[in-house]
Formats: C-alpha cells, sequence, structure tokens
C-alpha cells in the first residue's frame, strides 16, 4: 500500500543544491584547493603555507588580524557587558534608552564610520584638537591598529549586547530564587548562577564579533591599515592577478579561523539552551535603585552611547560640511553633497535598490523552500540543504569574491565580451549567498511557528499540499517572510568586501563601493558622507519595517 | 444501542429541526475495515497488524495509554504519518492509495488546528471552497454548520477571540460542514477543562446520533469511552487488546493490562486448577492464598481480578452471610482513600494478600481505624479468573 509520492519536492531540492554547489561550495572548494596546490605543477602541497609564514610581512598580519580581532572582542564586551546587566537587573527608566539606541551602530557598516572616526579621534580630529589646545598633549585613539579594534568594536558591540541580554532575559526568575533560600547572594549568587547562565549568550556574541572583526575588509582599507590578513588577500588578489597563490592561503586561514570561532559558539550554546528547560523565564528579578546608583548607571550608559554614536553625528557633520580640515567643527555647511549623491551619485543608490532587492528576493524563495523541505518532507538529507546555506555564515566576503573571480572568470556571458565573475547578476547572487543564513533562520523559524496540524487540517478537508501552501502556510509565514526580505536587503544593501572584489566598473556598482571610492579623496569625503547617511537611512527603515513585520507575525500566529 | 441516544439528554444543542432535517439529507453511513495493518517509524514498529471492524454508523473508540498506537492509527485512517502496510477500507474501498485529500474522512485535531488568519466562517468554508461548492452552498451550510454547534453568533470571529470550548465547536462544524463520510476525532476534549469535558461529551454524542456518521474517537480516558461510545479497542504496544461494549469489557477483561487500564482492579498472580467435583479452586502464587471459583472459570495460570467493589464489608466475626458458594475473606484495615461517593480501604487479608476494597459512603459514618478487622463477603461470579 505505497502513497503515490509527488516528484515536486525533490525537483525543488535538485534546483537549490544546485545553486548552492555552484555558487558556494564549488568556489569555495577552489580557493582552499587552490591554495594547497603547486602554482605550476598542479601537485598537491603545503609548500604555499610554508611561502606564507616564511614572509614577515605575512606573519605580521597575521598576528595583527588575531590582535585585534580579540582586542576588539574585549572593548566591545566592556560596551555591551555594562548595558546587558543594567537592563536586566535594575529598574532602570534608561532601559528603553540602552535597547534602542543600542542598535543604531548596526545599521551602518563599520566602514562608512571610519571616515567620521579620523575627523573625531584621529591625530588632527575634534578630540585630539582640544586636547592639544588646553592640555598640550593627543591620544593616538586611531593610529595604525588602534583605529580599526575602536571603529569594530563600537560597530559590533551590540551582537554580544543582544546576545547576552536575550540570555539574562531567559534566566528564570525562579533559579535565582532557588539559590537564595539555598544561602547564596551576592557577588558568589552572580558568580555560579547568573554567570554560567548568561555564558551561552555571550560567547554566541562574542564569537560573531571576533569573526566580524576578523574578516572585515573595508575598515582597515579606508583607514588606510594593510597589514591584515583580509587587505593582503584583496591586495594581493587586485595587484598580482588570480594566479598568485598566497590570496589563497589567506582566505583558506580566514575561513579557518571563522569556522573555528562558530564552533566555540557552537560549543558554548550545545546543550545549555537554558531557556527552553524552563517555562516562565521572565528574567531576573529587578531592584530598584537609590538616586545616587541612578545617576551612576546614567553616567555610564551615557558615556558609552555617546562613545558608540559620535561616528553616526560627526558623519552627519561630515555630510555637511563645505570644508572640514584642523577644526573641531565643521566650518561652514552646505547641501551641496547631497546634491551630488542624487544627481551624479544616484546610479549607486538605484544599483543597491536593485541589487540587494534581487538579493533579498533570491533568499526568501530558496530559504522558505529549504525550511518547507527540511521541516515538512522526509526527503533524505533534506537538513543538508540547510546546513550547506548556513555555512556561509562563516565565509568571509573576501573569500566568497576571490571564489568567484576563480571560479567564474573563465565563463563569458552571452551578447557581451564581459566575464562571468564581473557581471552584476553575479554579484546580486554573491550578496545573496553571503545573506542566505540570515534570511533563512527568519524563514525556519516562521515555519516552525506554525503547527503542522493546521496544514494537515486543510489537507483533510480536501486541499491538496500545494493548495496547503498556498492557503494556509504562506499566508501565515508572510510576517517571517517579509522580516526576512527586509534582513537580507538591509544587510546586502551596504555589503563591501565581495562588491569590491566583484564590481568592474563604475556603472555596475552599488552604494557601498561609491562610498568607498568617495571616501578616498578629501574631496569626495562629504558625497561619500552624504551617501553614508543615505545608506543607513535606507538601512534604518528597512530594520524599522522588518522589525514591526516580525511583532504583527507573532502576534498573528500566537 | 440506538435506545441509548434517546436516553441523552441534547442539552446546549440547538435548532433540533434542524438537526433532523439535515440527518436525513446526508450520505448513507459506511463501514470501516482495517486489515492487517501494521506501521514503523524508522526502526520502531508502533502498529503491529491491527485487524479491526467499525459498522457504520457505530460511535467507536480507541482507547489506550499514550504511546500505544491509538493516534497513529487513527491518523493513519485520515492518511497522515509514514505509509502503512496492510489495508484500511471505507465504505469497502481501499483508500490506502489516496492523499488525504482525497480520502474525504473528516478529522477533528486535538488541538483543534484552526486557522488563526481566517475568521471562524472562513475556517468552517474551508472545505467546501477546496471541494469547489457552489458560493450559495457554501454560505448556507456553514450557517447551518456553525448553527448545529451552537456558535452561529460567532462567525466573523477570529479563532484567537474564542474560549477553549468554543474553538472545539468551530472544529467540529469545520469538519462536519465538509460533509465526510467518517468523523475522526483524536482526543478532542483533552484541552477542556473538567466540567466542559463532560458536556461536550454529550454534545459528541448527541451530534453524532443526529448525523448517523460512522465516528471513531480516540482516548486515554476511560470514563470518556464508556460513557459516549458503542463499542471501544482497548489499544496497547500497537496491538488491539480487546474489542468490545464497555460493560463487556469492564466486566469480561481480556487480559490482565485490560483489566488494570479499565478501571480499579485487585489483580493476583496464580493457578486455577479443578477441585474435585466441586468446582475450581484459585491458589495465589505467592502465599498460597485461596478462593473458590465458579465452575465454567478457566483453568490454568493467570491472574485473578476482583472489582474493589465486588467485596461487600460484614462483621469480622460474623456469621457466614447466606447464599450460594458466598466466601468470607478476614482482612485488616491498613488505611483508607476518601473518593466522595465511597471510601476505598487498603486492607490486608488472609496469608498477607494486599487489596483495595471501595465501600459506599452514607452520610455521617465514619472511616474504618487501621487495624481494625472486616470481613469480607465475595460472592463467585464477582471474582474473574484471566488465564494467560
Amino acid at each position: 500500500m505505497q502513497r503515490r509520492r509527488s516528484l515536486r519536492p525533490y525537483a525543488v531540492y535538485g534546483v537549490i543544491a544546485l545553486f548552492l554547489a555552484i555558487f558556494l561550495v564549488v568556489p569555495v572548494a577552489e580557493v582552499i584547493l587552490v591554495a594547497f596546490q603547486d602554482a605550476h605543477t598542479g601537485a598537491v602541497t603545503v609548500v604555499n603555507f610554508q611561502d606564507f609564514f616564511a614572509n614577515g610581512l605575512f606573519r605580521e598580519s597575521f598576528f595583527n588580524s588575531l590582535y585585534v580581532a580579540c582586542v576588539s572582542v574585549v572593548i566591545a564586551s566592556a560596551f555591551a557587558l555594562p548595558l546587558a546587566y543594567f537592563t536586566s537587573r535594575f529598574n532602570f527608566s534608561g532601559s528603553v534608552l540602552i535597547q534602542t539606541l543600542s542598535f543604531i551602530p548596526l545599521l551602518m557598516p563599520p566602514f562608512i564610520g571610519a571616515i567620521a572616526m579620523q575627523l573625531l579621534l584621529g591625530a588632527n580630529g575634534s578630540v585630539n584638537l582640544l586636547l592639544r589646545q588646553h592640555f598640550g598633549f593627543t591620544i593616538p585613539f586611531m593610529e595604525g591598529l588602534n583605529g580599526v579594534i575602536l571603529v569594530d568594536s563600537i560597530h559590533y558591540f551590540p551582537f554580544i549586547l543582544i546576545n547576552l541580554a536575550a540570555s539574562l532575559a531567559n534566566i528564570d526568575r525562579s533559579m535565582e530564587e532557588a539559590a537564595q533560600s539555598l544561602g547564596s547572594s551576592g557577588l558568589r549568587l552572580f558568580r555560579r548562577i547568573v554567570f554560567p547562565l548568561s555564558m551561552p549568550g555571550f560567547v554566541a556574541g562574542a564569537s560573531l564579533v571576533f569573526v566580524k572583526v576578523f574578516d572585515d575588509l573595508g575598515t582597515p582599507l579606508l583607514l588606510n591599515v594593510t597589514k591584515l590578513l583580509p587587505v593582503q588577500a584583496y591586495l594581493r588578489v587586485t595587484s598580482i592577478g588570480i594566479t598568485d597563490p598566497m590570496g589563497y592561503v589567506i582566505s583558506c586561514i580566514l575561513v579557518a579561523f571563522s569556522v573555528f570561532a562558530m564552533w566555540v559558539a557552537f560549543l558554548g550554546m550545545r546543550g545549555k539552551d537554558y531557556a527552553t528547560v524552563q517555562r516562565g523565564g521572565g528574567g531576573l528579578a529587578k531592584r530598584n535603585l537609590g538616586p545616587m546608583e541612578s545617576a551612576a548607571c546614567y553616567a555610564v550608559v551615557l558615556l558609552i552611547l555617546v562613545i558608540v554614536l559620535a561616528p553616526h553625528a560627526w558623519l552627519l557633520l561630515l555630510s555637511f560640511a563645505t570644508v572640514w580640515s584642523f577644526s573641531v567643527l565643521p566650518s561652514a555647511y552646505t547641501f551641496a553633497h547631497y546634491h551630488s549623491a542624487f544627481t551624479t551619485a544616484i546610479g549607486f543608490i538605484l544599483n543597491t535598490v536593485l541589487y540587494a532587492g534581487l538579493a533579498a528576493l533570491i533568499d526568501v524563495l530558496i530559504g522558505t523552500a529549504i525550511a518547507y523541505l527540511g521541516q515538512r518532507t522526509e526527503i533524505r538529507f533534506r537538513k543538508w540543504l540547510d546546513h550547506v546555506a548556513s555555512a556561509a555564515l562563516a565565509i568571509p566576503g573576501v573569500v566568497i569574491g576571490i571564489g568567484y573571480l576563480r571560479a567564474f572568470n573563465s565563463v563569458e556571458m552571452p551578447f557581451s565580451d564581459q566575464s562571468m565573475a564581473t557581471w552584476w547578476g553575479v554579484l546580486v547572487v554573491a550578496l545573496s549567498v553571503r545573506r542566505l543564513p540570515y534570511a533563512l533562520r527568519s524563514c525556519v523559524a516562521g515555519l516552525q511557528q506554525i503547527p503542522v496540524s493546521l496544514e494537515e487540517a486543510s489537507q483533510n478537508l480536501g486541499a491538496t499540499s500545494f493548495r496547503t501552501i498556498l492557503r494556509i502556510v504562506a499566508p501565515l509565514m508572510s510576517g517571517a517572510l517579509a522580516a526576512a526580505f527586509v534582513t537580507s536587503f538591509a544587510t546586502a544593501a551596504v555589503e563591501l568586501s565581495a562588491t569590491l572584489m566583484l564590481v568592474s566598473r563604475d556603472a555596475d556598482a552599488p552604494i557601498s563601493y561609491g562610498i568607498y571610492l568617495f571616501m578616498q579623496t578629501v574631496s569626495g569625503r562629504g558625497s561619500g558622507a552624504a551617501l553614508g547617511i543615505i545608506a543607513v537611512l535606507i538601512v534604518g527603515i528597512a530594520t524599522f519595517v522588518s522589525h514591526r513585520l516580525l511583532a504583527g507575525a507573532r502576534s498573528r500566529v500566537a | 444501542m440506538k435506545e441509548a441516544a434517546t436516553l441523552v439528554n441534547p442539552g446546549p444543542i440547538p435548532a433540533t429541526g434542524d438537526r433532523i432535517r439535515r440527518a436525513a439529507s446526508r450520505k448513507p453511513a459506511v463501514r470501516i475495515d482495517i486489515e492487517r495493518l501494521s506501521l514503523s517509524f524508522g526502526a520502531t514498529q508502533v502498529l503491529k497488524g491491527i485487524d479491526l471492524t467499525v459498522e457504520a454508523g457505530e460511535f467507536f473508540a480507541f482507547l489506550g495509554p499514550s504511546g500505544s498506537g491509538k493516534s497513529t492509527l487513527l491518523r493513519a485512517i485520515a492518511g497522515f504519518g509514514p505509509a502503512p502496510e496492510g489495508r484500511i477500507l471505507v465504505g469497502g474501498e481501499d483508500i490506502g492509495a489516496c492523499p488525504p485529500w482525497q480520502r474525504d474522512v473528516g478529522m477533528v485535531f486535538q488541538s483543534y488546528a484552526l486557522w488563526p488568519h481566517l475568521s471562524v466562517a472562513r475556517n468552517v468554508a474551508y472545505g467546501l471552497e477546496e471541494r469547489h461548492a457552489p458560493r450559495e452552498e457554501i454560505r448556507r451550510r456553514v450557517a447551518e454548520s456553525l448553527e448545529l454547534v451552537g456558535m452561529a453568533q460567532f462567525a466573523a470571529r477570529y479563532p484567537a477571540q474564542l474560549s477553549g470550548g468554543q474553538q472545539q465547536r468551530v472544529a467540529l462544524a469545520r469538519t462536519i460542514a465538509a460533509e465526510p463520510r467518517v468523523l475522526l476525532l483524536d482526543e478532542p476534549l483533552s484541552n477542556l477543562d473538567a466540567g466542559l469535558r463532560v458536556q461536550m461529551r454529550e454534545e459528541l454524542l448527541a451530534l453524532q446520533r443526529a448525523l448517523g456518521i460512522t465516528t471513531i474517537f480516540v482516548t486515554h480516558d476511560q470514563e470518556e469511552a464508556n460513557s459516549i461510545c458503542d463499542r471501544i479497542a482497548v489499544m496497547a504496544g500497537g496491538v488491539i487488546q480487546q474489542v468490545g461494549r464497555p460493560v463487556e469489557i469492564y466486566d469480561h477483561p481480556g487480559n490482565e493490562f485490560v483489566a488494570r487500564f479499565l478501571g480499579a482492579a485487585n489483580l493476583i498472580a496464580g493457578r486455577a486448577e479443578r477441585d474435585g467435583s466441586r468446582g475450581v479452586r484459585f491458589r495465589s502464587a505467592e502465599g498460597g492464598f485461596e478462593l473458590s471459583l465458579t465452575s465454567d472459570a478457566a483453568l490454568g495460570g493467570g491472574h485473578l481480578m476482583i472489582r474493589p467493589q465486588g467485596f461487600d464489608l460484614v462483621e469480622a466475626d460474623g456469621p457466614a452471610a447466606a447464599g450460594a458458594g458466598v466466601q468470607i475473606v478476614r482482612a485488616v484495615v491498613r488505611s483508607s482513600e476518601f473518593l466522595g461517593g465511597v471510601l476505598r480501604y487498603s486492607v490486608t487479608a488472609e496469608r498477607g494478600v494486599a487489596l483495595i476494597v471501595d465501600v459506599r459512603h452514607d452520610r455521617g459514618r465514619p472511616a474504618l481505624q487501621a487495624g481494625q478487622s472486616i470481613g469480607l463477603s465475595l460472592r463467585p461470579e464477582q471474582a474473574l479468573f484471566i488465564a494467560s
């Protein structure tokens, strides 16, 4: 009594598997393969890695990258820990302020803020100018690696804050109360109960920050710091060419460290999803603050917020400044940069909307299909699509870029003499592959919220599985799908590392490339800043919309 | 069986005239035959060769503990879950190869599975829309179905705005609006609170009688099954342990499991052997506790079953009560449990046998104290030997 099985799921599986194979697995595999190949004979060898570590510049870059990533995690934690602790522990009226404002850095990729930070904290930035005038000394905030560390930790600390705050909020109050009733209190209670229970969230956030900083290409490029691994990879490939094995060796190292950090996060989370063990949650007991304590908390919070929001303020100033050098604030203001952004640079904006929109569309379609195949069918290896697509999270943009150049450079596009690697469509695909993990999680969560019985009830009443997807699954998932689209769109709109590698001419470039281009010259900085503000607005509006959609979706299904 | 319907108060279900007209217009009831049905989840066999017939128009229950396979069997009839081996015939037609949407068997889910994005009316209309019924007919049948379950005034609401009992009624209306050949109910009352559960089960029975539709009801609650179902299949370990009318199964459990699962029972392991010409005598495996059984009792190894209410309380040192074959068991009270209508005593009988005994509670009468000696009289037909 074999029920007739539809072939449609297998066809969809095949198409997605092919897409992931061509645009993720093959390029990355090729990068790794080339790193282990002799450049001339093609034999398998580790000689490229020996060459890498024999070279003083590469060795220095390697240790610099590690140093920058580790110190950034420490500084980001220093920003995030007090904020997370204050909001979860005290009845603190600043909590809403923290929750709202601390997300703002995420709206702006760090490279956009890098120049603004130079103007604020650089050798001739506003702060050092004031220090020199009044105290006769300066602080090298932005010298060399310091600049990268500062810019990246300011921009990425919300990852730790969000994860840590979520962990703290999920701790069941009864856990703390049980410890108290057994005689534990104060610092001891924190060390033995609260801290271990919030560890998974902290580890997840910290490893994400590590990966982001370790792989960041845009910030060091704009700050002119070249002795870092992603920059070296980029420079080797763009100056010497795609046959040089060093770019591939660096890519391998980047991937290895990303995978390692993800693995650490996984170990931290595994079997420690304490939140689901206990129903209720509700977070720790909050206590009221005295007036002095409250003032102290506010002082700390405001200090942190001033630091993390300063790049935005200075970027805004820069976008309105006519001339701004060797002065604390701009000497005159103008709208000319916005005018030029909307006239000469309108192509960047339109390209961004087109590319990010298409990439997000691809992500939502593939994300939904993978989620459905994984949760609602019996296809063998159905979870593999999810695993492979999620693995893109551990692949730095530089590596995707190099992989695409390697894999598609020799493929000619029809009807033009362009190579496929530099065709704008491939950039769209690169963006969609890089952002697929985020969209996929949203789709998977959206589908998980729909009990299977809702679909069974539909089939029981005579609707085929396809009609059921159309009439029941799709409407119930619409909020999650829209959120997935907007998340993908917002993050794809400001992607820089793969974009830098794959854009061949200005006419094809999106806004992130445009900002990078403008920011390199002093005369273009104003327009670059204006474009940056426009990018922040695009991402900000998209993020706001996505939050609203998700909240709407949750309230309807629950 | 049909007489039972008249005993039940249709209660809160309104529109009796409507119901009868509707019942008359329905398709004739069909029977369900399940033949050698086996089903596995991976390496675990969940159903092991089920053979079963549900008669046309019958209200049938699958009763068993969780993990017994009862829900799996119900879902297999609806076409959900892994494909089973064996045959399922509805009205003589093998539906094994049909996908769920072609089976025309209506199912009410334990969680109700109402679609949160559709109003009550749209939920109920769904099955008819999928069957491409004319708009006018859809409108009429939605109204009728909602009327039938007393939910007509809630048509414009959304499921989230309804209470559990109201959702339950809408789920029922949604299923019967499509006029399926068979009604499958998967623990439909388990999410309701105790009072509502009793009311809803009476409504369910009244509705089933009115529609005359073959109905299978899955439950783990023996009281629920006993009170409304014509026949019960007791399931455990993926096997049907016994099929029969509730009273039949209660009084004549086929094995130790069924005896234990349907109500409280004293079960004493031992052997029944012929005792000269006088009859059959039971001797427990431990302690050598003995009792005479009726002469038609089964022989061999097994369990002696006595329901707690099968004993009557007599004076400990009083004379043996009159009546053929009545035996007196002497016992000492250990503890008592007040259950409302009855007091349940745990006692230690002769030879150290532990028994539970139910004694009707009369208003104002104090319970027996621990340590008190009592006599328990037992008529021979109250003791059933279940050979294993």
